[in-house]
């Protein structure tokens, strides 16, 4: 009798409409107006400045400004230097997250059998984080700066890798340590009882390792990985600062360096249409990457 | 040692903010500037860089001048002793003739409010 | 035996990576071969046209910090809880908008904000840099890890929004917002390019990090300590947060 007083009281004020996720429309609409902030800003800076870039890539003609078709898209698709640089920041990226990622989950693995907090190694490898950029290209300008080292940049085969080996280095050193703070406090969040049972079964330490921490930090993982990807992107200004020009050598000219040169050239049409195809190769990636994650985790 | 890591810090946090708010009156108290006139030692002769200067400028052989250096976004005027090589001028006139000793673009002082001493910075009013 | 051994490595490593910074701040305190606070007494009467640019930026980056915090929270919950017409495609637009690099976006933020007259206005520097993508998609990492059940009894206590925020959300988010601030104040204490550009004609607001490089040598050391100083002090507020033992689950466990 009460429930359905209740019940007809509550949709009188149109409260029991609720939508597939148990809420209301009311309260939904509210939770969106709350977002209205965050969502008018991101189409401000984020949405309508990319559909402008659109729109650059798409003219062209000097002064007066026309539609020129894909014109520009041919002309950086055809440039030697943009292709460089979409290898070299692909590579860079890829081969640096990789690195950085594993060196993280290594390390946090074995900073969590030692001790439960072990904050001052914490802080210590965050610090290369803090530091600001010039002091960290100062001091690695000191130590790769030797006559030996600059003769090794300059040897056949190898000497594009080790000329933009500081640049890895660099990356990796700044880069474990907020990895390393996020991944340990996931995996102390792994309940222990799971670990109990599986020791119960027989299982050794690599084995709970792989099998039980692994998966179970699985997301944090991931997100690791991205954030060391949105880092990787943002290596320009080290680069910039420790090479101390715009034209690095060429294993380490990236698609920032790309970018960089044409806005100062003016050349915003070419800076336009090489963003607009990095986005479109990276909108696909993820695209991609989301299809599969999606995929595996219904199996 | 986290305490100390703490102490430490709020210690720093502290001076920062002190000094933020009464740095540069400090450093008006501490190092006062002495008002000066200065002469730019810039008059060329064939002989090379000559200089007419008023006796009371002159002092053992030496004179002053005053040196710049660039600090953050202001520049510092610190004042030197110079040791000069003199020729006297007419005896009424009360002139040295410097003939050797400073460089193009020295600024030598004429008069400063207090007597001036090696190291002390200076605020150059103008040139005489 | 093998724990001191590994302890030990560690130890090791840690020094290694704490090399840098601890030879910047032992350079500082340094003056002819002997210990001297000279360069910190010069960087802060002589030069004290530095601090300008440091509260410039103690102010830019908490503003930036605290605003991205408090407006991608709604949005980061909604996206995690809540189900709305195009909230994939919408979510799939802030991650590639995380990615971008800053030169894509660089002129036509600069021409939106000439056009609205903000350019070299202190609301130049802060701004843009509020809506930040990442924020949004940790607050909804975040959100999805609190449990429904806390959600659903919050709705039964009230029908505000913000206060099923306040009391269901964010207790149970705490070490991720302080995560998530301790990176955004990073970033923001250390962009210079973007600052560069939209404030060029008003070099008096710029943050520190554009002048840092300014510092005459000798007291170079100091600016570059005090540089470091507001992290420190940050991460060391943050530390409990940071180290709570519910710490971990937000970040996403299967």
């Amino acid at each position: 009798m009460k429930r359905s007083k209740c019940t007809a009281a509550r949709s009188k004020r149109g409260l029991t409409n609720s939508g597939r996720d148990g809420m209301h429309k009311k309260l939904r609409f509210k939770f969106i107006a709350l977002s209205a902030p965050a969502l008018i800003g991101f189409a401000e800076f984020y949405i309508l400045p990319f559909i402008r870039s659109i729109a650059y890539a798409f003219t062209g003609g000097g002064l007066e400004k026309r539609f020129v078709g894909f014109e520009n898209f041919i002309a950086v698709a055809e440039n030697g230097y943009f292709r460089l640089a979409l290898k070299n920041t692909a590579l860079f990226s890829l081969i640096g997250v990789i690195t950085v990622t594993t060196l993280a989950i290594i390390l946090s693995f074995g900073l969590a059998g030692i001790s439960e907090k072990a904050l001052w190694i914490k802080a210590a490898f965050i610090a290369p984080y803090i530091l600001p950029s010039a002091s960290t290209v100062l001091i690695w300008q000191a130590v790769f700066d030797s006559n030996a080292y600059f003769s090794l940049t300059r040897s056949e085969t190898w000497g594009g890798f080790f000329a933009v080996l500081p640049l890895y280095l660099l990356f990796i050193w700044k880069n474990v340590g907020i990895d390393i703070i996020i991944l340990t406090a996931a995996i102390s969040s792994v309940p222990r009882e799971i670990y109990e049972a599986a020791a119960l079964d027989g299982a050794g330490p690599k084995a709970l390792r792989f099998k039980i921490t692994l998966p179970m930090i699985s997301p944090t993982v991931l997100f690791v990985a991205l954030l060391s990807f949105v880092n990787s992107l943002k290596i320009f200004r080290e680069s910039y600062l420790y090479y101390k020009t715009n034209y690095p050598p060429d294993s380490a000219y990236m698609l920032q360096n790309y970018m960089n040169n044409h806005f100062y050239k003016l050349n915003y049409e070419n800076l336009s249409a090489a963003a607009v195809m990095f986005t479109l190769f990276v909108g696909v990636a993820i695209a991609a990457a989301w299809i599969i994650s999606e995929r595996s985790s219904k199996r | 040692m986290r305490k100390a890591a703490k102490a430490a810090i709020i210690i720093f946090g502290a001076a920062v903010i002190f000094f933020s708010l009464f740095g540069d009156m400090i450093y008006s108290a501490v190092t006062p500037d002495v008002s000066a006139y200065t002469v730019s030692a810039a008059v060329m002769t064939d002989g090379g860089l000559k200089l007419v200067l008023p006796k009371e400028c002159v002092r053992d052989g030496r004179v002053m001048i005053i040196e710049s250096y660039p600090a953050f976004e202001r520049t510092v005027y610190t004042a030197r002793s110079v040791e000069v090589l003199l020729r006297e001028g007419d005896s009424e006139s009360g002139k040295y003739l410097i003939e050797s000793g400073l460089k193009q673009g020295d600024r030598v002082v004429l008069t400063s409010e207090k007597e001036l001493r090696e190291g002390d910075r200076v605020e150059t009013d103008g040139h005489g | 035996m093998k724990t001191r051994v590994l302890k030990a490595f560690y130890a090791l490593l840690g020094a290694f990576f704490l090399l840098a910074s601890a030879a910047l701040i032992i350079k500082s305190l340094i003056y002819n071969g002997g210990p001297s606070l000279l360069e910190y007494w010069e960087l802060f009467t002589v030069d004290h046209a530095f601090f300008g640019y440091f509260w410039n930026s103690v102010f830019y980056s908490a503003a930036i910090t605290a605003v991205s915090i408090a407006i991608s929270l709604p949005l980061g919950f909604a996206f995690a809880k809540i189900r709305f017409k195009g909230s994939k495609a919408l979510f799939y637009a802030y991650l590639l908008a995380a990615l971008l690099p800053f030169q894509a976006t660089l002129l036509p933020n600069y021409i939106c904000l000439k056009s609205l007259n903000m350019l070299n206005t202190p609301l130049a520097l802060t701004l843009p840099m509020m809506f930040s993508p990442l924020a949004v998609f940790l607050d909804r990492q975040f959100a999805l890890s609190v449990p429904d059940e806390l959600i659903d009894s919050a709705r039964l206590e009230t029908s505000s929004a913000l206060r099923i925020l306040r009391h269901a959300v964010w207790p149970h988010i705490k070490p991720g917002a302080a995560a998530l601030a301790a990176l955004i104040f990073c970033e923001s204490w250390n962009t210079v390019e973007q600052a560069l550009i939209f404030a060029m004609d008003n070099p008096g607001i710029y943050p520190l990090s554009v002048r840092l490089s300014d510092l005459p040598e000798n007291v170079s050391g100091a600016g570059g300590a005090t540089y470091m100083f507001p992290i420190f002090a940050l991460f060391l507020i943050l530390r409990k947060p940071l180290e709570s033992p519910e710490s971990g689950e937000i970040w996403g466990t299967k």
